[in-house]
């Protein structure tokens, strides 16, 4: 059975370089190496111990964490208490793929397309490291295409036309057109209810009208009344100045 | 006019590889060797006038391309996009274990793809084939963006499983 060995790597040494991980397998395959284990000779509390403590401090410092690292971090502590507590899983006799086993399973295969994309970036790339000539991307012809472009042309269809019916509110009561509409209303009149510059009482109309009756207000064309909290607003015509 | 000149005219006029059979459809006396020797003697041309691009062997047939030393200036002019290691991840997970679900790929990367696939899937290094899960598989266009003639080509996945540190990997401890 495995021992669970201090920690042989120091944790906060590569807190830093989050962005280096393309996920769990990734910084679990660091691990491994930082500790020079093998697949072969891993020993996996230690890997675990170290794993919890680097999602640990990264929490601690506040950064985002994608939740592959999360779910990662909850099975490798599932797996522990089995490495530390065989009897309480496995009954005698009924036996399921070794978990431990499974792991290393699941590093390997990353392991290997790892190597295999670190070999494939190797490789002089046409574009990169070699030029075609001219751009001849862009000289497909349409019939040359395949699903894959379709479907994402598709997809920025639906982008398209998603935005395309956004609602957006119209503003449809300008504070000058009110403030015309009361003057109208003063024709042969000293006195007019605010409420009768806003006729359809809608409320984007009312705040219309209020505002039209403060800026004539402060233009001392009108004089505001109100007799008490909440009762009617009546505009007073000002004599007009000479 | 010899045959070697008129496939120099084809592969020069060629948007794209040149497929080697336009090629031998065009000239039916030649064999693919023939024309692999033509090609290697017109780059024995351009080398021994210091051109700056040679032919190259691309996918299923031959392109034009410049080599790699003039990539700095002429990256200046077109701007090109490199892969990120999350998307060349799963180029080579497509690559070796296609045609494959995303499900197989985040599986095995352990991390969701979604992303990486669309780059991908955008620079047409990757093709779907519809159904139920979606499949992908690597392009024709791969093949030439990393020039290869077949996914045969790459090397042996095993290889890089017994990368790990461990040449003792041996008969009594059998690989999964």
């Amino acid at each position: 059975m495995e021992h669970c060995a201090p920690l042989r790597a120091t944790d906060m040494d590569f807190v830093l370089h989050l962005p280096m991980f393309e996920g769990p397998l990734d910084l679990l395959l660091y691990l491994i190496e930082k500790n020079r284990f093998t697949l072969y000779d891993l020993e996996v509390c230690p890997i675990i111990d170290q794993y919890l403590s680097y999602i640990e401090r990264v929490r601690l410092l506040d950064i985002s964490l994608a939740g592959e690292f999360l779910d990662m971090a909850s099975y490798l502590i599932w797996l522990k208490s089995r490495i530390l507590l065989p009897e309480a899983f496995a009954p005698a006799g009924e036996e399921g793929k070794n978990p431990v086993e499974e792991l290393r399973d699941m590093l390997l295969a990353y392991h290997s397309i790892k190597a295999a994309s670190r070999d494939l970036g190797m490789r002089p790339v046409l574009y990169w490291d070699t030029f075609p000539r001219g751009d001849v991307q862009e000289e497909r012809e349409v019939s040359h295409s395949t699903l894959g472009p379709l479907l994402e042309a598709i997809a920025a269809i639906r982008v398209r036309t998603r935005q395309l019916v956004m609602n957006i509110a119209p503003m449809r009561f300008s504070i000058q057109e009110i403030m015309s509409r009361i003057h109208a209303l003063f024709a042969g009149r000293k006195r007019i209810a605010l409420r009768e510059a806003a006729p359809s009482g809608e409320k984007t109309e009312l705040i219309g009208a209020f505002m039209a009756a403060l800026e004539m207000s402060r233009l001392s064309i009108v004089k505001l009344v109100q007799r008490g909290l909440f009762s009617a607003i009546y505009l007073l015509k000002r004599a007009e100045r000479t | 006019m010899t045959n070697r000149e008129i496939i120099e005219a084809l592969i020069f006029s060629s948007s794209g590889a040149a497929a080697l059979k336009d090629i031998m459809r065009i000239l039916p006396g030649m064999s693919p060797e023939e024309i692999a020797r033509c090609v290697e003697e017109l780059n024995g041309i351009y080398e021994a006038s210091n051109r700056s691009f040679r032919i190259h062997r691309a996918g299923s047939g031959y392109l034009f391309a410049t080599r790699p030393e003039y990539a700095p200036s002429i990256r200046q002019l077109v701007s090109p996009v490199k892969l990120t290691g999350a998307a060349l991840e799963v180029l080579a997970v497509v690559a070796y274990k296609g045609p494959c679900s995303k499900q197989t790929i985040d599986g095995i990367r352990g991390v969701d793809s979604t992303s990486s696939i669309k780059q991908l899937i955008r620079h047409q290094l990757i093709d779907v084939k519809p159904g139920k899960p979606m499949l992908y598989t690597t392009s024709e266009r791969f093949l030439e963006v990393f020039g290869l003639t077949s996914l045969s080509e790459l090397p042996d996945i095993a290889q890089f499983e017994e990368a790990f540190g461990m040449p003792e990997i041996s008969a009594e401890e059998p690989r999964t």
